[in-house]
């Protein structure tokens, strides 16, 4: 008896089977391999290389790189590197925080609307992910500048000096944070909610459930899995972003995004900008890690 | 064993705690409401400009089991969610007792539902899922244990406590959706099509299981269906309805054996249709002149006959008789299907009878058989 097998309505032999399982795995094995693990190497050697005067880059392994970033240097302890990352944690943050909150009642809002108007109110929430960022931020610095509406507005009330600008500043960075990552928040959860089954709804308010029993376990439960993708597709970018709090912050506060981009930029230290990634990456998987463990810890109550 | 731990309910025990102007809250406890009739007034329910519910008026007796019964889209599940509070109707009232229910939110109404596809919390376990409406009046955790495992031993859903409702069979989410609609101890139960999601072998199970759990509770459920065998299996009484209104009540027997109507005559079982007319102060049909036990109030319309209810003869019967040739046999099984030519009739005959194709036969159509219907 050999151990032929059927498959897929055909009969075929399982060494065979290995072989072309093995072949169609290859373009994605080697996608993955090219794209991800040797740039990945790569930068995890290069982390613990030195810089040369000139800017090249030495390779002998010292783990000075993460020293520095930990804030030990030629001139004793400071938290600068420390405070930055602090800082793009904190933003990122607050950004998923306001957009997740914006987006959670939006995603309701759309999908309760008619079938009709809800692929349109959908689509403007969608449309100005077809433009640049850069250009989008550049718009908003239009919009927020001292001749526009909303800063002359402000003025007249008196709550902005006047010929002052609504940026640079924090409150124009989240603004700026907050629509770029909307679509981001809005897609999943709006998924998630258009596939909701309402009958739990029903029966939680056919066992006295009030308002919060019911939300809790007949709307919450559900969207959990949204809210949660949601949540991870705004916090990551908002992790490492630059060019939105540079264009709008005024370039006065520095971000891990800022500092990567120095390093492998102006700088010319590309093993320290090495370390700093692996330090942003080590960051936002100890982020999305806790937020598993919060997630389980939930799900047991 | 099964120890029927929900207590039943003592009949009107306590008809003083529903005095107008009381917390609504209060009288969802033990036994308070229980033993009271629910009575629906007059409802009228339309959505847009389809009228659902046309002035529907019914009520139903302490432990009794009610089934509302019809086609689909006859308006039975809006005013089975009119009585859990899951939609408000245009006019009409709902009383227990004497409280008017009709503008009470459904989670204050001592009323529960099994849903259709029994909506299970999919996050919480068996046991939480029953606990639930004992959970949101906040009753204490030992008696919140205690009434929780014991509707899950009424229900042979013991040691299933700790399962997640998704790995559950489709009979053991209906016992589940059973118990925690029950742990509540309702004044009425409501059960939404429960067996549609079943297969047919269990759902004839479950029927039987059913009466005999609302018999052992003398609760009060009504139950929504477009089955006429679930509904002559379980119910105590059948509201027929069609396009938004009762056509006919009465005990199963009462429907099937003197349908008002051809529409419940149709719906309910086989029935074969006879037009008649009155013509000379006879009652004549295409099988001729035929008399039934009550002579009809109209000057045309229809006759109505259950297939087992015709009697085969080789001689010619004394009354309604019919000469017919046998133009095919099935059979069934347990009896055979005759079907007759050259005028249609679907006739029920015993196995023993040995009839064949092609057979000439006389049928009779025994008076007190033969109903006389509204069109």
């Amino acid at each position: 008896m050999t151990d032929w097998i059927v498959w897929f309505g055909e009969l075929t032999h399982p060494r065979r089977l290995r072989v072309r399982g093995s072949l169609f795995l290859s373009g994605s094995l080697f996608w993955l391999s090219a794209g991800l693990t040797a740039p990945m190497l790569v930068l995890v050697f290069m982390a613990f290389a030195r810089r040369s005067p000139y800017g090249e880059i030495i390779w002998n392994i010292s783990p000075d790189n993460f020293l520095r970033l930990a804030g030990f240097g030629a001139f004793g302890w400071t938290a600068d590197y420390l405070w930055i990352l602090a800082r793009s944690a904190w933003m990122a943050s607050v950004t998923t925080l306001l957009s997740v909150g914006i987006a959670y009642p939006l995603a309701f809002w759309i999908a309760l609307r008619p079938p009709r108007t809800r692929n349109l109110w959908f689509a403007l929430v969608v449309i100005p992910f077809c433009t640049n960022l850069v250009i989008r931020t550049y718009a908003w610095m239009l919009i927020l500048s001292n001749q526009m509406p909303p800063a002359r507005f402000l003025q007249w009330l008196g709550w902005l000096a006047p010929e002052a600008a609504l940026y640079p500043g924090a409150g124009a960075v989240f603004l700026g944070m907050v629509a770029s990552s909307l679509p981001f928040a809005a897609l999943p959860i709006y998924t998630n909610v258009e596939r909701l089954d309402w009958s739990l709804v029903e029966a939680a308010q056919d066992l006295y459930g009030g308002r919060w029993a019911v939300f809790r376990h007949a709307i919450f439960a559900q969207t959990q899995p949204g809210l949660l993708a949601g949540i991870i597709l705004t916090f990551i970018p908002a992790m490492g972003a630059f060019v939105v709090p540079d264009l709008l912050g005024g370039a006065r506060t520095w971000l891990v995004g800022n500092l990567i981009q120095q390093q492998f930029g102006p700088s010319r230290d590309w093993p320290f900008g090495a370390a700093v990634s692996l330090g942003l990456m080590v960051l936002t998987l100890a982020g999305l890690f806790l937020l598993r463990r919060l997630e389980a810890a939930h799900r047991e109550t | 064993m099964n120890k029927p731990t929900i207590t039943p309910t003592t009949p009107a025990s306590d008809a003083t705690a529903s005095a107008p102007g009381h917390h609504p809250e209060k009288p969802l406890g033990r036994s308070q409401l229980s033993g009271r009739e629910l009575y629906v007034e007059g409802l009228c329910k339309s959505f847009g400009a389809v009228q659902v519910l046309d002035h529907v008026s019914f009520e139903v007796h302490s432990g009794e089991f009610v089934t509302l019964l019809g086609p689909s889209g006859c308006g039975k599940t809006t005013l089975l969610r009119i009585l859990a509070g899951l939609e408000v109707p245009d006019r009409g009232r709902v009383r227990l007792g004497s409280t008017d229910l009709t503008l009470w939110p459904a989670n204050r109404r001592p009323i529960n539902t099994v849903f259709q596809n029994y909506a299970l919390f999919p996050h919480l376990n068996v046991f939480e899922n029953v606990a639930f409406g004992l959970r949101a009046r906040r009753r204490e955790p030992g008696e919140i244990r205690q009434r929780v495992l014991d509707a899950l031993a009424m229900l042979q859903l013991d040691g299933y406590e700790k399962r997640a409702v998704q790995t559950l069979s489709g009979g053991q989410k209906q016992r589940v959706a059973l118990a925690r609609a029950l742990v509540n101890e309702p004044d009425v139960l409501l059960l939404d099509e429960p067996m549609s999601a079943l297969d047919a072998k269990l759902r004839a199970e479950v029927q039987i299981e059913l009466r005999r759990l609302q018999r052992r509770l003398g609760r009060t459920f009504v139950l929504v269906t477009h089955d006429q065998n679930e509904a002559m299996t379980v119910s105590d009484r059948l509201l027929v309805m069609r396009t938004g209104q009762i056509v006919q009540t009465g005990s199963p027997t009462e429907v099937y054996d003197h349908p008002v109507d051809r529409f419940v005559a149709e719906f309910l079982g086989l029935a074969n249709l006879i037009p008649a007319w009155h013509e000379e102060g006879r009652l004549c049909s295409a099988f001729g002149v035929l008399v039934p036990a009550r002579p009809p109030g109209w000057e045309k319309g229809t006759l109505a006959i259950r297939p087992e209810r015709i009697r085969l003869h080789s001689e010619p019967p004394g009354q309604n008789g019919i000469r017919a040739t046998v133009a095919e046999v099935i059979h069934q099984g347990t009896h055979l299907d005759l079907f007759t030519e050259p005028h249609v009739l679907r006739v029920r005959a015993s196995t023993e009878t040995g009839v064949r194709r092609g057979d000439p036969v006389w049928l009779e159509l025994p008076e007190k058989y033969l109903e006389v219907l509204r069109d």
